[in-house]
């Protein structure tokens, strides 16, 4: 479904990727690890768009999509959610899943007309479908500043995947939380997110990744050191080398 | 032709006044990623401190140097306290405005303080005209110039030979490391606005005295040159400060010539507009506008 | 009752305030303009030569300066869109000043009645007699203004509720989040832009006609500033907001006789202050959630 062919990345005189293949195959959840600095983000934000890559193509069921705007890779179906948690902190709950329909409606005249107010909206009962799958229904008028961390990687979540996205990003789903909410949001992902689905899960907790992943590929220092089936990848020396360094 | 080269001449004197100026912002800039819009109104204000003194106590040019720079360094506390400690570390567009609002305040005490328009400024400098070739340039801004420069040197050193210097461009750098190898942030901000009022004190006391009188436009003047001078040079850094100040004058000293006073300030502000679309790293380039961008974006 | 001064008052609040919602609006797409009084200035200039050197009808002069301050606000906006945060913000402060310093230069007059009428650079512009012409009493004049702002405050309330104005608000929290919704900033930015600057315009056109005297030095930083921090202390999360602050400043504190003189020292104070504990303002969006939920279970009880 999403393939990346040689794809490098140098900022200034650092090499953050190089010559990165890999491929998202469908339907399942796949892992991207690697220790810190190994390049996981950088090839996140290339394939959301972010920004362009220096070398190397990104195909997109067979389209190519190299060099697109975070704009675009969202209407061509990719969503995110990102690693230091972007909501709209001044909007509620339910304004902030609201704003991720918005761009599914031709803009034109539709722009001017009032956002999902009345019951029957179809907009509001997917908004409000997406809250209940992320249990965050209850909290639909609560400004969203206002949620402890837990909750707002939820909100990320249901916002990420409302659209109903050919190819959902999470990236570090699990940042900053504490074992036990590591593992409810990885049942979240596992039970309710990821059926039917593809995604790519970015992370560096082993508890979550082999709780979640189908599929996984590692980095080390910018380059694709292993890609494979979870049990498969984990055994190889190079990937072990790489998390716990050489004796 | 000679008009021209004799324009520049003046342009790089005058310009040298605005190249102190965008000191002032660019290190506070360098410091705090923040803009102080009330660095003008609060040199003016030491200048009044100066012209009082002037008027009601000596004659000395010392004194009334020393006088300005005080007051200036006074003001710049209250600017800092108010406009920028106070203030959240990433809300930098609020210390922004905040000081513009400040600029209000201080022009409002100013004119309170000393109502009349113009008020003259002693002349540090003896004014005599030196030739040379068919160019010449008066002994004032010569002497503006060469003090200027003096400054300079004295900056660099500070900047590069002391430790407080030392600190003070680690913080720039980066903040939160030096948070971490225990430099603190703090002092070195109120550091840094001292260091600041002083060369803002000490570059309104060479204008003033060059031109011998100070008004109640001063503040914004001084504030709109060294913003201009700085943003063409590029924010945060201290060699384009110094070449936007002398780019500025370069530039203003011609337009004033061939266009008139209006032709000069509208070129200015013509020179800063495009600069900012065009080459908003201004002329020592973009890496600060790189840097600046890749923390906005910081995904 | 309303004697002709407290009508003044009352008209000086409802022209400032188009200004106002005009640096209001670009404030809640998230950027910062110091240079609203550029669109305040031309329209005003533009509205009047038009009524007083050419005789077109009020409306059409109004639209029609309004409309070339939208003009030029969107090109501003366009030649702008690479450029964000305080580098946007010194880039409409230098243009403000450019057209400021241009109105210096700018010398138009025509012969009307044995007499040189029109803009003059420095000298200004009077003579703007319309409301002479016509006979419109201050009263008569003060109900056009508010007629004015009461439209633009229905437009910007519908607005407000629109799917466009919440992509405005998407901007203005994270404008790399919105494209992460699929939304392309540019045109929302251009938008936003022209019809802020068709606000301060429809300010403008009313403000050289109720003056019927206008110079280049009117529309300085100043005006801008002063327009942005309305908006900054009244709150920015309900187009009420900028009209609260500049009920503080007109009709408090330039109206009451102990701060002459000290106006300025009181409102700069104010703002500063203001950024430091409320920086969005009295009427920010979490006030006005709350106060909307307050309204609505009054409402079901």
């Amino acid at each position: 479904m999403l393939e990346l062919r040689s794809v490098s990345k140098v900022f200034g005189e650092l090499s953050a990727l190089h010559q990165v293949d890999l491929s998202i195959p469908p339907g399942r959840v796949s892992g991207l690890i690697g220790p810190n600095g190994s390049g996981k983000t950088t090839l996140v934000n290339i394939i959301t768009g972010i920004y362009a890559p220096d070398t190397g193509k990104i195909l997109f069921n067979g389209v190519d999509i190299t060099g697109s705007t975070a704009d675009q890779t969202t209407r061509f179906g990719i969503a995110r959610t990102f690693q230091n948690i972007r909501i709209f902190s001044r909007m509620t709950v339910l304004e902030n899943v609201l704003a991720a329909l918005i761009s599914l409606n031709d803009q034109s005249w539709r722009i001017l007309r009032g956002y999902a107010k009345s019951a029957d909206d179809p907009q509001l009962k997917i908004a409000l479908k997406a809250l209940e799958t992320v249990e965050l229904l209850n909290e639909a008028g609560v400004v969203a500043a206002e949620l402890p961390l837990p909750l707002r990687r939820r909100l990320e979540i249901a916002r990420a995947f409302v659209r109903d996205p050919e190819l959902l990003v999470l990236d570090e789903p699990a940042g900053g939380m504490t074992p036990t909410e590591t593992s409810t949001i990885a049942s979240l992902i596992r039970e309710r997110i990821a059926p039917g689905r593809t995604c790519l899960v970015i992370e560096h907790k082993m508890d979550l990744i082999s709780d979640v992943c189908q599929h996984l590929c590692v980095l080390n220092h910018g380059e694709k050191i292993a890609e494979g089936s979870p049990g498969n990848v984990l055994e190889q020396p190079q990937v072990i080398e790489a998390y716990l360094g050489r004796d | 032709m000679t008009d021209f080269v004799q324009n520049c001449i003046d342009g790089l004197m005058f310009g040298s006044g605005y190249a102190l100026l965008a000191l002032g912002f660019t290190l506070v800039f360098g410091v705090m990623k923040r803009l102080n819009l009330s660095f003008g109104p609060s040199i003016m204000l030491g200048a009044y401190a100066g012209t009082w003194v002037y008027l009601n106590f000596s004659d000395s040019a010392w004194l009334v140097a020393l006088a300005t720079v005080i007051a200036t360094v006074a003001v710049g506390i209250y600017v800092e306290r108010l406009c920028f400690r106070a203030i959240r570390r990433d809300s930098t567009i609020a210390s922004m405005v905040s000081s513009f609002a400040i600029w209000m305040q201080l022009e409002e005490v100013a004119m309170h303080l000393l109502p009349e328009r113009t008020y003259p400024f002693p002349a540090f400098f003896t004014t005599t005209t030196i030739e040379f070739g068919p160019f010449y340039a008066r002994s004032e801004h010569i002497t503006m110039l060469l003090l200027t420069l003096l400054l300079l040197v004295l900056l660099h050193v500070f900047l590069f030979r002391t430790r407080p210097g030392l600190a003070l461009r680690l913080v720039s750098d980066n903040p939160l490391a030096s948070a971490y190898m225990g430099i603190n942030n703090s002092s070195i901000l109120f550091l840094a606005f001292a260091l600041v009022s002083v060369l803002g004190g000490l570059a309104g006391f060479l204008i003033l005295s060059a031109d011998t009188q100070v008004t109640p436009f001063f503040g914004l003047w001084a504030t709109f040159k060294g913003l201009i001078a700085m943003m063409l040079g590029g924010m945060g850094s201290l060699p384009g400060a110094i070449l936007g100040g002398l780019l500025l004058g370069v530039v203003e000293a011609n337009a004033f010539w061939y266009g008139g006073a209006v032709i000069r300030d509208l070129s200015a502000y013509l020179l800063l507009f495009v600069m900012l679309i065009v080459r908003p790293g201004g002329l020592i380039g973009q890496k600060i506008v790189a840097k600046q961008r890749a923390a906005d974006e910081r995904v | 009752m309303l004697n002709d001064y407290v009508l003044t008052i009352i008209s000086n609040i409802g022209m400032i305030s188009l200004i106002a919602l005009s640096a209001y609006l670009l404030l809640v797409t998230g950027q910062i303009s110091f240079g609203q009084q550029a669109f305040f200035g031309i329209s005003a200039y533009a509205g009047a030569i038009a009524t007083t050197l050419w005789g077109w009808p009020f409306w059409l002069a109004l639209i029609f300066g309004s409309g070339l301050a939208g003009l030029a606000a969107g090109l501003i906006g366009l030649l702008t869109l690479r450029i964000s945060g305080m580098y946007f913000s010194i880039a409409t402060l230098a243009f403000a000043e450019m057209i400021r310093l241009s109105l210096f230069k700018l010398t138009y007059q025509i012969e009307i009645d044995g007499e040189l009428v029109g803009p003059n650079g420095a000298e200004g512009f009077g003579e703007i007699r319309w409301i002479f012409d016509h006979d419109i009493s201050v009263m008569e004049y003060t109900l056009l203004i508010y007629g004015v702002l009461m439209l633009v405050l229905v437009g910007m309330v519908l607005l407000e509720r629109s799917r466009l104005g919440m992509i405005f608000r998407m901007l203005g929290s994270d404008a790399l989040l919105t494209r992460a919704q699929g939304l392309n900033p540019v045109r929302y930015k251009i938008t936003a832009a022209v019809i802020a600057g068709f606000i301060a315009g429809l300010g403008g056109t009313l403000y050289a006609h109720s003056f019927t005297y206008i110079e280049p030095q009117i529309f300085n930083v100043m005006l801008g500033v002063h327009s942005l921090a309305y908006g900054l202390i009244g709150g920015l999360g309900t187009v009420l907001g900028p009209l609260i602050g500049v009920a503080i400043d007109i009709g408090f504190l330039e109206s009451i006789r102990i701060f002459q003189g000290y106006r300025m020292i009181v409102f700069g104070g104010l703002v500063a202050v203001m950024l430091i504990f409320m920086p969005r303002g009295i009427l920010d969006e979490a006030r006005v959630y709350w106060i909307k939920a307050v309204a609505r279970r009054w409402f079901n009880a």
